[in-house]
Parts: structure tokens; sequence; C-alpha cells
């Protein structure tokens, strides 16, 4: 049956029931509060597929998700939802900044913890070591994705991992670690700072 | 990888205060992260502001420090006093932890206001305008008292006793002093010390902490996150029926324990 079809019915059949559930259907998501519309409760309450947003990635690629799992985790994603700016029956969001290999990631964490968000403590952390097990360039990609998309758990994850990879390295280590080619200081000041920080060369 | 100056200020946010200065030296993107008010205020206690408004002589502490890593530079080279005279507080440099000190006149001393047993004199070399000196005693009893919502959570704190001895002491070269320290309504830990750092024997004796005073440990406890707890330490010798003189008594200091 289409979807427009049995929102038609339920809509004609229950004004009631629709404006009970108007009521009702306030449900506080990671601070944020989002109004789900009554029919796609109703509809999620007979068992059918969740409601789906529509990501595009910088290469033009569409992701369909769960709009609850990008709503509970995205900040950016959770406001579009709410002030209405995202039409469930025309629009993709467009994300130019996330390339389709990051956005599946991201789409991957935010999905996992949803599911999973009950699991044990240690089985979370595993499983967030091992979606961290990329090199370099795909964690600073995770990074800014995060970042842009305001997913506070996944920035946390990525600033802890990053801040435990400079721990105690030397500073030529860290130059390295971060690409930095140019530090920008005068011969004089590099040279003041050797002294400052012996060990730390 | 050209990661945005937040995003390193979040990470170096994470690291210690000891790190956040080294990392200065990494780039001068680094540089402008690391000296951030966004994390040094992370390191400063977040009621520091209300903290240091309320000491008398360093309210314009707040005003004339032009970042927040200057405070915290500050806060944690030198103590303020605060509570009208009655304590001091710093941070610990290495961790941003909140230290206390009790002054003498913040404890209970017994027979501390009759002037022949307990003396109150200003010492140019305390950070209070008084501390208490002992004229001569046989009956030696000091207790102090703190509530552990002032300090850092999560902490495990030790609590020192701090003072100084006059050349003529005497009393305390022999006579071993009780040293006890435990939540209200908790089991107390207890030890016997010898106050005097020159004595013999085996018992635990005081640290050097700074001319002229020295410190020596009551124990450790810890400050849990949730709970308002009230921790007491006494420093008792009234069994030996030996005359005691000499002791100055400045404080009793509270800071994190080392290995934190």
């Amino acid at each position: 049956m289409e979807l427009l079809c049995i929102r038609q019915w339920i809509s004609g059949l229950l004004p009631t029931v629709k404006k009970w559930l108007s009521a009702w259907c306030i449900k506080p998501v990671g601070g944020a509060l989002v109004r789900q519309e009554p029919e796609y409760i109703l509809l999620a309450l007979m068992g059918s597929p969740l409601k789906k947003i529509m990501l595009c990635s910088s290469e033009k690629e569409i992701f369909s998700v769960e709009e609850q799992v990008m709503v509970q985790h995205s900040v950016i994603i959770n406001n579009m939802i709410e002030d209405g700016s995202y039409n469930h029956e025309e629009s993709k969001i467009p994300l130019d900044c996330v390339d389709s290999k990051t956005l599946k990631k991201v789409i991957d964490y935010c999905t996992h913890h949803t599911h999973h968000h009950n699991d044990n403590q240690e089985d979370l952390e595993a499983w967030d070591a091992q979606f961290l097990n990329v090199d370099s360039n795909g964690l600073y990609d995770l990074l800014m994705a995060a970042n842009y998309l305001e997913i506070r758990n996944l920035l946390d994850l990525i600033y802890g991992t990053i801040k435990n990879m400079i721990k105690g390295k030397k500073i030529d280590e860290i130059r390295r670690i971060f690409n930095i080619k140019d530090h920008g200081f005068t011969p004089e000041e590099e040279e003041q700072n050797r002294k400052e920080y012996p060990h730390f060369y | 990888m050209e990661l945005p100056e937040g995003c390193i200020a979040n990470i170096i946010a994470r690291t210690t205060p000891k790190d956040a200065c080294r990392l200065c030296a990494v780039s001068k993107l680094f540089k402008s992260a690391a000296d951030s008010d966004y994390v040094w205020g992370r390191f400063l206690p977040s009621d520091v502001v209300s903290l240091v408004s309320h000491s008398q002589s360093h309210s314009s502490l707040i005003t004339l420090s032009t970042s927040n890593k200057s405070l915290y530079l500050a806060l944690s080279d030198s103590p303020i006093v605060i509570d009208q005279g009655k304590m001091s507080f710093q941070l610990d440099k290495k961790s941003g932890k909140k230290c206390y000190m009790l002054a003498a006149r913040a404890l209970t001393i017994v027979w501390g206001d009759t002037p022949r047993y307990w003396q109150w004199i200003p010492l140019e070399e305390s950070r209070f305008s008084e501390v208490a000196r002992l004229e001569h005693v046989w009956w030696l009893e000091i207790r102090g008292v703190l509530s552990t919502l002032v300090l850092t959570p999560n902490t495990h704190y030790a609590a020192y006793l701090v003072f100084s001895m006059e050349e003529d002491r005497i009393g305390f070269q022999d006579c071993p002093v009780e040293l006890s320290i435990g939540m209200l309504g908790g089991e107390a830990s207890t030890k016997n010390v010898i106050l005097d750092p020159e004595s013999d024997g085996v018992r635990q004796l005081p640290n050097l902490r700074g001319n002229p005073w020295l410190e020596i440990e009551f124990g450790v406890f810890f400050v849990s996150s949730t709970e308002d707890e009230q921790v007491q330490m006494s420093v008792v010798e009234t069994e030996a029926g030996v005359l005691k003189s000499g002791l100055i008594i400045e404080g009793i200091e509270f800071r994190p324990k080392e290995d934190n």
C-alpha cells in the first residue's frame, strides 16, 4: 500500500487519535526536542519501516538512513528536521564537505550507537576502538565530518584518540602526525623554544 | 591535514597544563590554540571567579589577568588568602586541582586562647596574618575540619600539618605525637610521629617545605564527586606528661596526592 494512502486513511479516520498523538509525540533526543509526525508514530507502532532521510555526499552519492539515528547524534541534522527546512518527500541533505567513504563511516557510527546504546561499556569501547582503526587521513576526514555535523560523542572519541596519539611524543613526531611542514616560527623563536623545552625535541 | 585551531584547542584541552605549555612549541597555530582562553578555561576550576573575588587582597587578580592562562599561572605560583584570613587557596600547578590551607586560626587549639600557653603572632614568612606559637603546654591537642565540597572531586588528597620549630624547642625530640585523619562518621587512621626534624630513631619525621616551614602528612583521603563529607584531623599528645614548647603552627594544607 502506498505510504500516501496509509497517511490519508489514518488522517481521515482518526482525527481525535491524531490530536492525542500530536500532544504526546514529543520526545527528548540528546537534549533536543523532536516532534514526530503522528501518522508516522502510528506507522512505527504498526511495524512499518522507520522514517528515513537522505544524505548526499560530496561525490553526489545518496545514503538513506533512519531519521531517528541521525537526529539523535547530529545537532545540525536535528536542527534541520526540527525547523522544518527538511521536506521528507523531496529533499536530500547535501553534505558537500563529506565524501562517500567518510559519510558511510559516520552513518555506521551513529547507527551502531543508536541500536546498541544498551550494550555494556566495554563492548561499546571495543567497537569504537575498532571503528577508529583507520589511517591518519581517514581520522582527519572523520574529525572534519563530525565537526561539521556536530556529533558530540564522535568528536569526543576522536579528540581523545588524537590526544593519546600525541601523549609523550617529541615535537618532531607531533609535527609529522599533523603533517606540519612549516611551523611558522622564526629561527630565533625556534631556538628559544629549544632552550625552554630541551627534552621535548 | 590542516586542522582548524578550534579542533587543536579541543585536543589540547584534554591534555594537562604542562603539556599545553609544551605544545606551544609545535607551531604558531598550536601556540595560538594552546594559549587560548578556551583551553585554560578548561584547566581552571569552574568556580574560580567567585573564589578569587572573595579574597580581599586579590579581587583585582581577575581584572589584572589578561588571559585565563595568566590567571592559572598566577594562582598556581602563589597562594591567595581567602575567607577573612582563615584559609588560603592555590592551584596545583601540574593538575590544576584545588589546594587549600586552613590557617591556625581556623583550627581548634586546646588552651589556644590562654596567652601563657599559646601566643598569636605575626610572622613574615607566613602567608597568614598570624600564626600560633606554643609557649608551653603539657596537653597538646589541635583539631581541624574541612568540607570536601571545596576540593576537586574524584581526587586523592593528602593533608599536611605545616609548622616550624624554634631553636630552643623542648619536648618534641623524643616524645611522639599522634596524628589522626578520617571522615566524620567514619574510621580514623592514626600514626605516631616525631615533630622534631633533628631527632634520631625510626619514627616518621617531618620534611622541609620551604624555610622555615616543615610539613608532615596526616594521611590520604578520597574526595568523591557527589557527597559532602567532613574530613577531620587531629594532633594529640596528652599522655606522656612531657612539657612541650617552641612549636609554631601555620596551618593544615590539603593538596592532591602525587600519583593522581
